[in-house]
Parts: C-alpha cells; structure tokens; sequence
C-alpha cells in the first residue's frame, strides 16, 4: 500500500507545475523615421545675361555659377538627395509680341556647383544632373548651397529680342 | 498485485490530469514599421502590409480556447516628443493561415477570444495603424512598444 501512495505523488507533482503554463506574452516595437522635407531658398544673383550686342557671328556667353544664381536646399540631415536638371531653351516670343520681329530662340546649358553647408563659394564641387548630394548637418537641419551659372550660344542670324525661359531644377530624396 | 497497481495509477493520472508539456508559444514575427514620415504628414499601414506587426501563436494541447490582449502605446516617442498612433477595428486582423486574404479583423483594444483551437492550429495577428506627425518636432526615430497577452481559458 505505501508503495502504491509514492507513484501517485510522482505522477501528480509534475503534471500539475506543466499545467500551470497557461499563459505567455510577447514584446514588439513600432517605429518610424520622421524626416523633414525639402525646400528651397533663393539666396541671391540671377541668370540674366544682361545686354549682348548681335555680330552676326556666333558666340558663347558665359556665366560662372558664383556670378549666378545661389539657392539654398534644407531638409533632412545627412539625408541623400538626387539633382536632376536639363539644359533648356529660352525665345524672344514674348518681345516679338508686343514689339514685332522675328522669332528666335537659343539654347541655356546650366553649370551648377554646390558648397555643402557654407553659404559662401569656397571649394565649390560640380553638381551633375542625376547626382547624389549628402545634406550637411547643421544645427539639425540638413542643407546644401548650391550655384548656378551657365551659358548661352548666340548664333550668327540670330534675332534680337529678350530671351527668356524657365529653367527646373528637381531636388527629390 | 504490484504491477496491477501501477497500471491503474497510469490509467488514472491520464485521465484525471492531462499532461501539457510545451503549452503555449508566442512569437513575434515582424514589427509595426512606417518607414520614413515627412514631419506635417500622416501614414497608413494596412493589416496586410509587409510592415505591419505579425505574431503567431501556437500549442500542443489536443484543443483549446484563447484570450488575447494587447497593450498598445497611444503614441511614438523620441527625445520628449511624441506622435498620436491610431490602432482600430479596420487595421487589425487574425487568421488561421498566414495569408493576405480570408482574415477577421477585431478590435485591438478589446480582448479576443479564439475558440477550438486545435493543437495544430496557429493563429496569426496582424496589426497595422495610423500616425499623424505634426510639423514642428525632431526629426527622428520615433518608436512605442506594443504587448500581447494570451491566455487559455
């Protein structure tokens, strides 16, 4: 009989601790990255190539990009973000319109260049269309300065006027 | 007459008090992610979204009912800031099959109880929400923490 009481007691004790696992539970994190987005300040300068007299010859005309147009970019710091711009053309319509003549247009190859997070143009870089530029951390704000100049090709018939257009230029992350 | 004794202790602790080694097991599959928010915006993630939290759990009892309880933050948090997260009925779900399709949604913020469970049955949760990120915060990684609780009944 005594036998018999020590084998109910084996078998009882350890069904009842595995059976006391009856519940669990299970930890996860939900996250996500806040990023400040793009924009853009015009600084200074412009891109008018101010009066040029017509030889009847061809010529180029040419801006450096400090003696253009300076463009501060903001957003996200350290943050990558891609350039994309393409040359354009610019017509004298407008002008003819109001003050008759005949139409013409020209080309405008953009020269950009960008100084990382200084505001002044010391140990500019090139800044190819398709690129990608890291924003400078400055104060936790990611920005960039970059310049742009370019140049026109006047051609040898080319008629007078102002010439103007709209030249883009695509900042994405 | 000892043998007889024996036989009957082990017919009788069967029956008596089942043996469940190995009840219950909770794994957390992926994380609530809503990647990178532009600050002033708000993002979605769908129950059946690759980013959206994804547990499993399974057990070894021949059939069983389950409750499940989640504790949900009511906001992601970084250096002192924070942004509202919505959790609802439409973003969260369960199945049976680890499928995009055929699941029941539930309410996050009530308890569910999943009934006839069999022992090789896994039950998948999903739960996907909604931030709003106000604009003048730190850009950052804002994180909260979401627990699960399930229990047998």
């Amino acid at each position: 009989m005594k036998f018999t009481f020590k084998i109910l007691l084996l078998l009882v004790v350890p069904v009842t601790f595995i059976y006391s696992q009856s519940s669990g539970n299970a930890v996860a994190v939900v996250s996500a990255k806040l990023i400040k987005g793009l924009g853009t300040q015009s600084i200074g300068g412009n891109l008018n190539f101010g009066d040029i007299v017509l030889t009847n010859s061809s010529s180029t005309i040419y801006k450096n990009p400090d003696e253009g147009m300076e463009i501060k970019i903001s957003g996200h710091p350290e943050k990558n973000i891609i350039l994309t711009y393409q040359p354009i053309e610019i017509n004298n319509s407008q002008w003819v319109a109001v003050n008759g003549g005949e139409e013409g247009a020209l080309s405008f190859t953009p020269e950009i260049e960008h100084t990382s997070g200084n505001a002044s143009y010391t140990n500019a870089s090139p800044v190819v269309s398709g690129g990608t530029y890291t924003l400078q951390n400055s104060d936790g704000e990611g920005i960039m300065y970059i310049w742009i100049g370019g140049n026109i090709q006047i051609n040898d018939n080319q008629p007078a006027g102002n010439y103007s257009g709209v030249f883009q230029i695509n900042i994405s992350y | 007459m000892i043998k007889l004794h024996l036989i009957y202790l082990l017919t009788l602790s069967t029956f008596l008090f089942p043996i469940y080694p190995q009840t219950l097991t909770i794994n957390h599959l992926s994380d609530l992610n809503f990647g990178e928010v532009f600050m002033g915006y708000s993002a979605e993630v769908q129950h059946t979204d690759p980013n959206a939290e994804e547990f499993s759990i399974s057990h070894t009892i021949k059939q069983i009912d389950i409750l499940v309880q989640f504790t949900l933050p009511s906001a992601l948090t970084y250096q002192g800031y924070s942004v509202p997260i919505t959790f609802d009925y439409t973003h969260s779900a369960w199945s049976l099959n680890d499928l995009a399709y055929g699941r029941t949604n539930f309410e996050p913020f009530s308890q569910l109880t999943i009934n006839n469970l069999k022992n090789k049955d896994i039950v998948y949760l999903w739960l996907g929400g909604i931030i709003n990120v106000p604009l003048n915060i730190n850009p950052g990684t804002y994180q909260g923490t979401i627990i699960i609780t399930v229990e047998i009944l």
